[in-house]
């Protein structure tokens, strides 16, 4: 139960400081997906489901997304469907994931947040949604992808620095 | 961190949860927007003390930044103002250098040419003494003041009267004018005691001074006429050896001699109140009616000249740099 209200504390947290960060971190009208970065950080700082069960990753990517459509105004379940299908895919490819180190797992970011954005571009634009245009669209997708990879760096060096801690933290004690 | 939230959510395949978040987003999707109005609100309303907390956070640290930004700012400016502090200072010193070398040249040429005046005057106000004695020496007054003042013989006194005239800033008078109502010549210190001056005035006997006729419409010294005004014992003083070719009028202002040294401006004395010339005499006879009363006021002005200690000491060094010290040598060595 801690684990889940820090999760939605730290969803909160998230929201909050991508929309208070947005004008202080933009570049060329973009700034980095913060939340997109979190629903990854969440499927994946995580041990490995048992086969057969369920996946929590993509339940908590859906709701992620849907904190994402209410924080950016687009058009409501675009974003949960989006996080919902990239952590479907990272669910599968989850223990190839844990397996990279930091930089890899950065350069492995851009292209799932660029998957996350063009998903949502894409819904946004089935739902009749007003978008800029497409190759505007997709220019701020890559700048996105990009910048978010960029800052992505320094927390997967944590997340892959705290249970190395912590099995180190153990055989010490054993 | 999450094995709390996969034990709470339902057990079911892995496909199965997949297709119900997505079925979920596609229902959300489909609803219309009035439908999400209230939940957006909803959101809205719970994310709005965090946006407000962050919005503060951010202008804390900007304000913060700034500060360090100025500080950075002028902890620069003050490098860059010791610098110059430090170049001024030894501007300085070579001013001062230049200055130090250039002092002998500029006292030589002071000693030349911007020499004090030798003789300075100034006003001494003189209250007026012994009013009963003045009223038994009816010719004299007596003034406190002596040689212990540096009064001296044949000092002229003045009537240290003050006028207020009707006009102000509002007829554009300024301080500096000339007022023409005061500095009327009294008469002669005749007597020098050691703390008191008898001064004689204009109008009595014996009294005589070198004086200028001037016209009353303010023409030039150039046109003025000189004669010798003389006491009479009687309210009009009068002026002799005044050529009668000399255009003399009624009106006209008797003042001194402006030649003396002792004052920039003439001292007046009074205006020509009649002009008289014998058949076939060659000079006028000018009567002067007196300016200053012929009662002494309760205080006088004495114009006293003296030797300006100011030049004495300026011209000391120059003496002394002047002075041929061979000339005190020893008598043998110059031999």
């Amino acid at each position: 139960m801690t684990s889940l209200l820090a999760f939605f504390c730290g969803t909160y947290l998230v929201a909050i400081a991508e929309t208070a960060l947005a004008g202080c971190m933009n570049i060329r009208s973009a700034s980095p997906s913060l939340l997109a970065l979190w629903a990854l950080i969440s499927c994946l700082a995580r041990p490995a489901a048992p086969r057969g069960a369920v996946q929590p990753g993509v339940v908590t990517a859906a709701f992620v997304g849907l904190i994402f459509d209410l924080n950016s105004g687009g058009h409501l379940g675009v974003g949960v469907v989006a996080f919902s299908a990239v952590a479907a895919v990272l669910d599968q490819l989850g223990p190839r994931f844990r397996r990279l180190d930091p930089l890899l797992r950065t350069l492995a970011t851009a292209p799932l947040v660029a998957a996350i954005m063009s998903l949502v571009l894409l819904g946004n634009l089935i739902a009749g949604e007003s978008v800029p245009a497409l190759s505007h669209a997709l220019w701020n997708v890559a700048i996105i992808a990009a910048y978010t990879s960029a800052i992505s760096l320094p927390i997967w060096m944590c997340v892959g620095w705290l249970p190395q801690s912590k099995r180190v933290g153990h055989a010490l004690r054993a | 961190m999450f094995n709390d939230l996969r034990r709470s959510i339902i057990r079911l395949p892995f496909g199965a949860s997949v297709a119900a978040t997505l079925a979920a987003g596609v229902l959300l999707a489909a609803l219309p927007r009035r439908t999400v109005e209230p939940l957006r609100a909803a959101y809205a309303r719970c994310v709005e003390p965090g946006r407000m907390a962050a919005s503060r956070a951010r202008e804390t640290v900007q304000s913060t930044l700034q500060k360090w930004r100025e500080h950075a700012a002028s902890a620069e400016e003050l490098a860059v103002l010791a610098k110059q502090v430090e170049q001024l200072t030894a501007r300085n010193r070579e001013l001062e250098a230049a200055v130090s070398r250039s002092t002998p040249v500029a006292d030589a040429t002071k000693s030349t040419n911007e020499l004090p005046p030798l003789v300075s005057v100034d006003l001494l106000p003189a209250p007026v003494l012994g009013r009963h004695a003045c009223s038994v020496l009816a010719t004299d007054e007596i003034i406190r003041g002596g040689r212990d003042r540096a009064l001296a013989r044949d000092a002229i006194v003045l009537a240290g009267t003050t006028t207020t005239i009707d006009g102000g800033a509002d007829a554009e008078v300024a301080a500096g004018d000339v007022a023409l109502a005061g500095r009327r010549v009294f008469g002669r210190v005749v007597e020098v005691g050691p703390h008191t001056s008898t001064v004689r005035r204009a109008d009595q006997p014996g009294y005589r001074d070198v004086v200028q006729i001037v016209s009353a419409d303010g023409a030039s010294s150039g046109q003025a006429v000189r004669g010798v005004l003389e006491g009479t014992g009687e309210p009009l003083a009068r002026v002799r050896r005044v050529s009668a070719q000399s255009p003399v009028v009624v009106g006209d202002c008797v003042t001194t001699v402006d030649q003396q040294g002792l004052s920039p401006r003439p001292l007046v004395y009074g205006r020509v109140a009649r002009v008289e010339r014998a058949t076939g005499a060659p000079q006028w006879d000018i009567w002067v009616d007196l300016a200053a009363d012929s009662e002494p006021p309760e205080r006088l002005l004495v114009l006293r000249a003296r030797m300006n200690p100011a030049r004495v000491a300026a011209a000391t060094p120059d003496d002394n740099a002047n002075y041929d010290h061979s000339a005190v040598a020893d008598p043998e060595e110059r031999q």
